[in-house]
């Protein structure tokens, strides 16, 4: 449990210094989230601990992706550095949240239980 | 100067938005630990209280539907005797009367009002007001023609108000046709997010409790009190929820009194709808915020949280401002500054995918309690309903301030059409009914 705790946090120390702290703002934000709502789910605490990691490490290759190709795009000169710097700075938080929820989607599927079906459960 | 400005208006209009995502966050926890801590949200007791109720139902060119309601309706399991159900058939050019007549042909509780092209067709709460002073219950409860009740709804809406203090009650909305199309799946979405996460939150601490115009009700004096509804107002639901507040009285939620609806099927349908409701809560906001920060009826945290609920349809529009602002920025300021400046729209972003008045996270934590699955997978398509939403609050933020400037104060009225879709879903959610219960 430690190990992963350990984990995470290196994840989001990795991501602040090597790849840019809007990564870093954002894998915070997904942890504060995770933290805060997941524990409150049912289910085994090392799943969701591992669900977690699973997430900062995602959010952290996710990340340093999209950095490197940014900075191939420049180096290369694909289109002058104000421009792609625009496309970076917009496009790039807004892919982060989309990992970000999409990931969500998964890990609460993972922990899901068959309890408490309700009428509501028809459509599923 | 201009650039501090921006700067300015920048980070407050970010703060704005961090306060949204705080104030959700701390509404999904709350819901969370509630159930936790609840086992069984079904095992609620519904105390034995039978007041005389009132149900009274608006339609306008609904034949698709009422018919679907009455027939529910006479299922009831609340005594008949203490039942009085009022169709008020608002100048309408189908069978809609025909339809509500011939049930009151045949059960004597249910009376129809007919308003004709004169005195009809004057919006919703007009034809509330009408009902209203027809209305003979304790309990005034109100449902729109196109939803499907459970059973013992009545009982378990009218239970908290054995409460004296409780003026209103609102019930659970479940969207009926939710596998008809993408759009009906998006809406139920919200609805999840909202009626299972949002009202409960706000109810279990003791916020403000939103009365959505339809399952739901008043107490008849409170009503009085407040003079019924308020015709000018496109949105009357949030402005009586105001104005009962404001009164000194308290809603409920009630989560386990689920009605379902017939949500809007087409883009074009949830255009007008969502434009409306935008339009009529901006109207509120107008209305009510002064006297919402100026009353001594409610505690601090009540205020706050009611400024952000009458802020709410802004909300599309603050992201978008916000979004140009950090554009402006980026292009203004040195190539250093581009990190810091930016760094704003990581919250932007986070709040915009969430951005349709419920985030991501609180509409998956109502899915999880709700023990669904699949429909997790399209929580990363909101972000469809979101650009839609933009446009409509931006369109409606013009319109109202428009309107403010040219002081106009009559609004046309956009009904929902109702397809009449839903009948196939109710006869699915009755066999799937069966088979639980077996």
């Amino acid at each position: 449990m430690i190990l992963m705790l350990e984990l995470t946090a290196l994840s989001v120390l990795v991501t602040y210094c090597w790849v840019d702290v809007q990564s870093g703002a954002i894998l915070t934000i997904f942890n504060i989230l995770f933290f805060s709502l997941f524990s409150q789910l049912k289910g085994d605490l090392c799943l969701k601990l591992s669900l977690l990691v699973v997430g900062n490490v995602f959010g952290l290759i996710w990340s340093y992706s999209f950095h490197m190709l940014f900075l191939y795009a420049r180096t290369y000169e694909v289109a002058s550095t104000t421009t792609l710097h625009t496309i970076y700075t917009i496009l790039y938080p807004l892919l982060n949240a989309f990992w970000v929820i999409a990931f969500w989607s998964l890990s609460s599927t993972a922990l899901h239980s068959a309890r408490n079906l309700r009428w509501v459960t028809y459509v599923d | 100067m201009l650039i501090e400005v921006v700067e300015f208006l920048f980070v407050f209009l970010l703060a704005i938005l961090v306060a949204y995502l705080v104030r959700h966050n701390i509404f999904t926890f709350a819901v969370l630990r509630s159930a936790n801590n609840t086992k069984k949200t079904e095992s609620t007791p519904v105390a034995k209280f039978e007041p005389t109720v009132s149900i009274l139902i608006p339609a306008r060119n609904e034949e698709n539907v009422i018919g679907r309601l009455l027939r529910r309706l006479t299922e009831l399991t609340y005594p008949k005797k203490k039942l009085q159900v009022i169709v008020i058939n608002d100048a309408s050019t189908d069978q809609t009367g025909k339809i509500a007549s011939d049930f009151h042909k045949k059960y004597s509780y249910i009376e129809v009002i007919h308003r004709d092209k004169k005195s009809g067709g004057k919006g919703k709460s007009a034809a509330m007001n009408h009902g209203f002073s027809k209305a003979t219950g304790e309990i005034i409860l109100c449902f729109d023609a196109d939803y499907y009740p459970q059973q013992d709804i009545v009982e378990r809406l009218t239970a908290p108000f054995v409460d004296p203090k409780v003026g209103g009650v609102q019930g659970r909305v479940v969207v009926l046709n939710e596998p008809q199309n993408m759009i009906t799946r998006l809406i139920a979405l919200e609805r999840v997010g909202g009626y299972r996460v949002d009202q409960e939150a706000r109810d279990n601490l003791g916020l403000i409790v939103q009365f959505g115009g339809t399952v739901g009700g008043f107490r008849r004096s409170v009503l009085e009190a407040l003079h019924g509804w308020d015709e000018s107002m496109l949105s009357e639901d949030t402005d009586l929820t105001l104005r009962t507040y404001l009164a000194g009285y308290k809603i409920k939620y009630e989560v386990t009194a689920e009605c379902y609806e017939e949500a809007v099927d087409n883009w074009g349908a949830y255009w007008k709808q969502r434009y409306r409701w935008a339009k009529g809560h901006m109207q509120c906001f107008y209305k009510h915020i002064w006297k919402l920060l100026a009353t001594n009826k409610l505690t601090f945290i009540q205020k706050v949280d009611g400024l952000l609920l009458l802020s709410v349809y802004f909300l599309p529009t603050i992201v978008l401002f916000s979004f140009i602002l950090g554009l402006f920025l980026l292009l203004q300021l040195p190539a250093e500054g581009y990190g810091l400046a930016f760094i704003g729209l990581v919250p932007v972003s986070c709040y915009s995918f969430v951005g349709n008045f419920a985030p991501f996270f609180e509409v998956g934590v109502g899915l999880y309690l709700d023990g669904r699955k699949r429909s997790q997978w399209l929580l990363p398509l909101s972000i469809l309903t979101f650009g839609f939403n933009l446009s409509i609050c931006g369109l409606a933020y013009l319109n109202v301030t428009m309107d403010k400037i040219r002081r106009k104060k009559k609004h046309s009225w956009a009904k929902t059409v109702h397809s009449g879709s839903g009948d196939h879903y109710v006869n699915r959610l009755i066999t799937v009914g069966e088979q639980l219960e077996q």
